[in-house]
């Protein structure tokens, strides 16, 4: 393969001459630096430099270990902290192993964690500078919750109820209910697989990598079927498969090169089917089916080039893409015959265009400019066809046509920066985001915005910057679409297309005027205004602080704290009968983080190494509702508090000892769920209380041996 | 010296007080030169590197006086020490590859040298043009301009050469590097809901590239979506029937680095859809709360509309399939 791109051998050559070309064209700038490229070598007698006091390091160092853990699992949310939802002992394998041999060979051996859901290890090897191949594995978990109450059961794409399942008109009719339901766990778990090489020629440098990636699990679901429903843990066993090759050459003043990849989603699950917990009524089904989420494929293949010289640069991006989707349709009701449908899969297809040219460059001493065009476009090859619609596998109700969704999008980007001073510098710019849209209630959004920062090093010890930004979004005559079931009210703006200002503003001041303390200080805050939204989403405001602060008290003695709260307000409006606002809700959003931790190395004779670690976090959202009377929802809030602490102790020259200790207190409460059973509303099968409440610890113990 | 492998959970605090230290040192350790306004420095750097007045003997006069500083030793630990290491600077002008020609600085030390960081007074902007005179590749193609750029961060911000073990290359140590400037998203970071950055499943550097790209954001991949699929993939579609919003951008809805609210919404459902929904019909009603019903309790709207990421079952137009 390498030999084949010595048929390139020419084309630096070629890339050289139109990088200067580009560069000469253009005004002379300012273009400094000490570049080695640029280093004056008329006096430097290289060849005579022998490098004697240099230091090689051959040979194998680094450290293997062995722990063993204790870790309280009650509530497996304590998995998110400790990477790991075993409940009592858990043993891991650490490694950080690194060979090298004299010529500039090396391999590294590395595990973190090896045991836990969260492990990984690696092992690469290669010459550095010039190739290397590289093989992984990483596993990444998330534990919501192991008391989800139900009482389906699960078999493949099949979610099934009890043999002994008394059915009921509402939930409290199902009289075996709390007879019926277990603790079903929520959570999942991915494990990657990544096999990756690389290797760098004197002008280019090419890259393969392969990644599997498979992920088990469960996640809530619900299955509805006419007004009722029911939550449902739908399994997860799905795969993913990337690839991805890119070759780049470079030479004097240029850089181009060609990225692909290749990605290929695979289910297992091709439905979600359930038996219905309720009684049919009005002629319901007994059984329900959902789609879950298709095999699918994407490709993108895409150029690059940058363009340098005389202090000027140009970045030039040409990709396409393309996302495929075949799998066979399921059948529009498993009650009875199924309407024909126009086609048996969707076969469908969307492209994606995208092209960035990008220009950065220094005119004058203490100025540089920069200018960006982007352009994207979304087309949806997918064929249109009239789908028969048979609601919640009930009734049928006429046929409906996919929307396409095309998209383009584009967007002029330009600013400077000028430095007064070494300490005084401003950067401005202006931005003009264009949207053209298909099928959506606008054909068409604009945003102009203008953006500034003042940065100002106002000693030594102090500095502090500000920036601001204002955007005005508008669009098109809006036009709410004509193919939804009933009708939108026409003074509804939907959020993410309505007419918007927006302001934001930063504050930092920073001190680093000792060697042992350095703090700083943040402000944000937002203001969107949807200034022409009756209904809907009508104002965001944000506003936030922060500071912190490091103390280093000796060599060996280190302390750090923060503090971050920051607040979120929103309002919208509703209409109950089809007009101007006549309801309101407001939420209120708020939180806090605090933490502080300092580590001590070195104590008994530098045998002692301590770390502790303490942060407080917590959440709320308050919620009201607004017609006529204030109808507050109730608590939504969470609450954590973590110790993280350790202790290494060296046993032995080559041997040491740690201990770890992990604490974690965490409550939090959703009104959503908050002290509900699961036949707490008639008509919903739910999964009963969700909230958490723990007090937990892990304690782990590690041997590590220095090679 | 501490080693990275040691443990896992707190090694992040050793790790981070040894690039806390190393920073220190790097800023902090006096040179002769500190006293001279830092705008002379650079003038004379400049005349200094024009002239290339190199060394007799590269590392070795160098090392005459500076081997005494473990420091200056430890960069024999990394491939910037390693004259076998193809491209190395030990390779070809050794020391004076980034610190410039020595020039008179051996006679009595206080002619000064290009040193790196944040109390430098070589501009973070010249500071970069020697790192990047060898590592503009595919990674940094988009340095030029980028966020950090313009904001003056220097690689030795972020960066360590004199050592084996680049702090920064560290999944334990990243994130805590990266939220010491970027402050919002540590306090979004330890919410109810947000990716698992905390304990470093993963890092920011899964999603950004922090030496810029030329999506927004300095995202990975080409849009917001792309970057969200390229984990999410079971999201990605096409579907039959997709939801607007989530076509156009999943921060429509979501915020990445965390939120108060569950799953990372900028808002709780019923709230979040009445932003887009109110049909005639239930969707235009005001939901109390209080009393649980399917509205106000359970998955809310996703009661019933649980397909919100599209749905590819052919009666779904409504994503209730």
């Amino acid at each position: 393969m390498m030999k084949s791109i010595q048929f390139h051998i020419n084309k630096p050559l070629q890339l050289s001459l139109i990088a200067l070309a580009v560069s000469a064209s253009i005004t002379s700038v300012h273009a400094t630096g000490y570049g080695v490229q640029n280093a004056n070598r008329d006096k430097a007698k290289v060849e005579k430099w022998e490098c004697k006091r240099c230091v090689t390091t051959s040979g194998f160092n680094g450290s293997v270990g062995i722990g063993a853990a204790y870790n309280d699992a009650g509530d497996i949310h304590f998995g998110n902290t400790t990477g790991t939802d075993t409940d009592g002992a858990v043993g891991h394998i650490e490694a950080d192993l690194n060979y090298q041999s004299e010529n500039g060979y090396q391999t590294t051996i590395t595990a973190d964690k090896l045991g836990y859901d969260t492990g990984s290890a690696a092992i690469e090897t290669g010459r550095r500078g010039q190739y290397s191949i590289a093989l992984g594995y990483r596993g990444l978990a998330n534990y919501d919750t192991n008391a989800a109450l139900t009482p389906y059961m699960n078999s493949g794409d099949q979610l099934f109820l009890p043999d002994d399942w008394q059915a009921g008109a509402t939930t409290g009719q199902m009289s075996n209910l709390n007879d019926d339901i277990s603790d079903t766990a929520l959570k999942t778990q991915r494990d990657r697989f990544l096999l990756e090489a690389d290797y760098k020629g004197s002008f280019y440098k090419a890259d393969i990598n392969y990644q599997h990636e498979k992920r088990e699990g469960k996640r809530t679901f619900s299955g509805n079927l006419l007004t009722n429903s029911a939550m449902l843990a739908q399994p997860i066993d799905d795969t993913t498969d990337e690839f991805g090759a890119k070759i780049y050459f470079n030479g004097k003043g240029w850089l181009v090169g060609i990225d692909s990849s290749f990605s290929q989603y695979k289910n297992d699950h091709q439905a979600v089917n359930w038996e219905s917990a309720f009684t049919p009524t009005f002629g319901a089904a007994y059984a329900g089916q959902s789609a879950a989420a298709p095999d699918n494929k994407a490709y993108r293949v895409g150029a690059n080039a940058q363009l340098n010289g005389n202090g000027h640069q140009v970045l030039m991006n040409l990709s396409v893409a393309s996302f495929t989707q075949d799998q066979a349709f399921l059948p529009a009701t498993i009650n009875g015959p199924s309407p024909a449908l126009p086609t048996s899969s969707l076969d469908g297809q969307v492209d994606t265009t995208d092209m960035k040219l990008k220009y950065s460059g220094r005119p004058l001493r203490g100025l540089s400019v920069r200018a960006r065009y982007d352009y994207s476009d979304r087309d949806n090859k997918t064929a249109l066809n009239a789908y028969p619609q048979v609601i919640t596998d009930s009734y049928y109700a006429g046929t409906a046509v996919n929307p396409e969704y095309d998209r383009t999008k584009q967007l002029v980007d330009v600013g400077a920066k000028y430095r007064f001073n070494r300490s005084i510098y401003v950067d401005g710019g202006y931005r003009y985001d264009h949207n053209d849209y298909s099928d959506l209630d606008r054909d068409s959004l604009q945003q102009n915005s203008l953006y500034a920062k003042l940065n100002y090093r106002i000693s030594p010890a102090w500095s502090a910057w500000l920036k601001a930004e204002a955007s005005d979004r508008t669009g098109s005559t809006y036009k709410a679409v004509t193919t939804t079931s009933s009708p939108s009210n026409p003074y509804l703006r939907k959020s993410y297309l309505a007419d918007r200002q927006r302001q934001e503003y930063k504050l930092n001041v920073a001190y680093s005027g000792s060697a042992a303390f350095s703090a700083s200080a943040n402000l944000h805050a937002s203001y969107d205004d949807y200034n022409d939204t009756e209904i809907g989403l009508t104002r965001v405001d944000t506003q936030g602080y922060d500071i912190s602060a490091n103390y280093m008290i000796s060599e060996n003695f280190n302390l750090n704290a923060y503090l971050n709260q920051d607040w979120r307000d929103s309002d919208q409006a509703g209409s109950s009968n089809f007009g101007l606002a006549n309801w309101y809700a407001n939420t209120d959003e708020q939180s806090t983080l605090v933490g502080a931790g300092l580590t001590y190395q070195n104590l008994l004779d530098s045998k002692l190494n301590l770390g502790l670690d303490y942060s407080y976090a917590d959440g709320q959202s308050d919620t009201n509702v607004i017609q006529g009377i204030t109808s507050p929802y109730g608590d939504y809030f969470s609450e954590k508090h973590n110790i993280n602490a350790f202790a290494k102790y060296q046993l032995a020259e080559k041997m040491a000892l740690r201990f770890d200790w992990i604490f974690e207190n965490y409550k939090d409460s959703d009104w959503l769920n908050q002290g509900l059973s699961v036949d707490s509303i008639p008509n919903v099968l739910t999964f009963g209380d969700l909230s958490h409440d723990y007090n937990a610890h892990y304690f782990g113990l590690t041997f590590s041996y220095q090679m | 010296m501490m080693n990275k492998t040691t443990g896992w959970f707190s090694t992040k605090l050793v790790n981070l007080l040894m690039l806390t230290t190393m920073a220190f040192c790097f800023n902090v350790m006096s040179a002769p030169w500190d006293d001279q306004p830092p705008k002379e420095v650079e003038a004379l750097l400049d005349k200094k590197f024009a002239e290339g007045k190199y060394s007799s003997k590269g590392a070795d006069t160098c090392l005459m006086c500076h081997r005494k500083s473990p420091k200056v030793m430890a960069l024999f630990d990394g491939v910037h020490g390693n004259s076998d290491v193809k491209g190395s600077p030990m390779a070809d002008l050794q020391c004076e590859a980034c610190h410039g020609p020595l020039g008179s600085h051996n006679r009595g030390g206080k002619e000064p040298m290009i040193t790196f960081g944040s109390n430098s007074p070589v501009p973070a902007e010249k500071q970069n043009s020697v790192c990047m005179s060898c590592h503009n590749d595919d990674e940094r193609i988009a340095w030029s301009g980028n966020h950090h750029d313009n904001a003056d961060v220097s690689c030795a911000n972020c960066h360590q050469v004199h050592t084996g073990h680049d702090p920064i290359a560290d999944r334990a140590t990243e994130v805590a590097v990266c939220t010491d400037c970027h402050t919002q998203q540590k306090a979004d970071m330890n919410k109810r809901s947000s990716h698992p950055l905390k304990w470093q499943q993963m890092v920011c550097s899964d999603c950004h590239n922090p030496h810029g790209t030329l999506a927004d954001a300095s995202l990975k991949q080409m849009s917001v979506n792309e970057n969200c699929y390229s984990c999410h993939a079971e999201k990605r579609g096409p579907k039959l029937w997709e939801h607007a919003p989530v076509t156009e951008d999943c921060a429509s809805c979501h915020n990445p680095h965390g939120s108060v609210n569950e799953a990372m919404l900028i808002s709780k459902p019923p709230m979040l859809c009445q932003q887009c929904h109110a049909s005639v019909g239930h969707t235009s009603n005001a939901v109390f709360g209080g009393n649980p019903n399917a509205f106000n309790a359970g998955q809310s709207c996703m009661n019933c509309h649980s397909q919100v990421h599209g749905s590819n079952h052919p009666s779904g137009k409504l994503l209730q399939r």
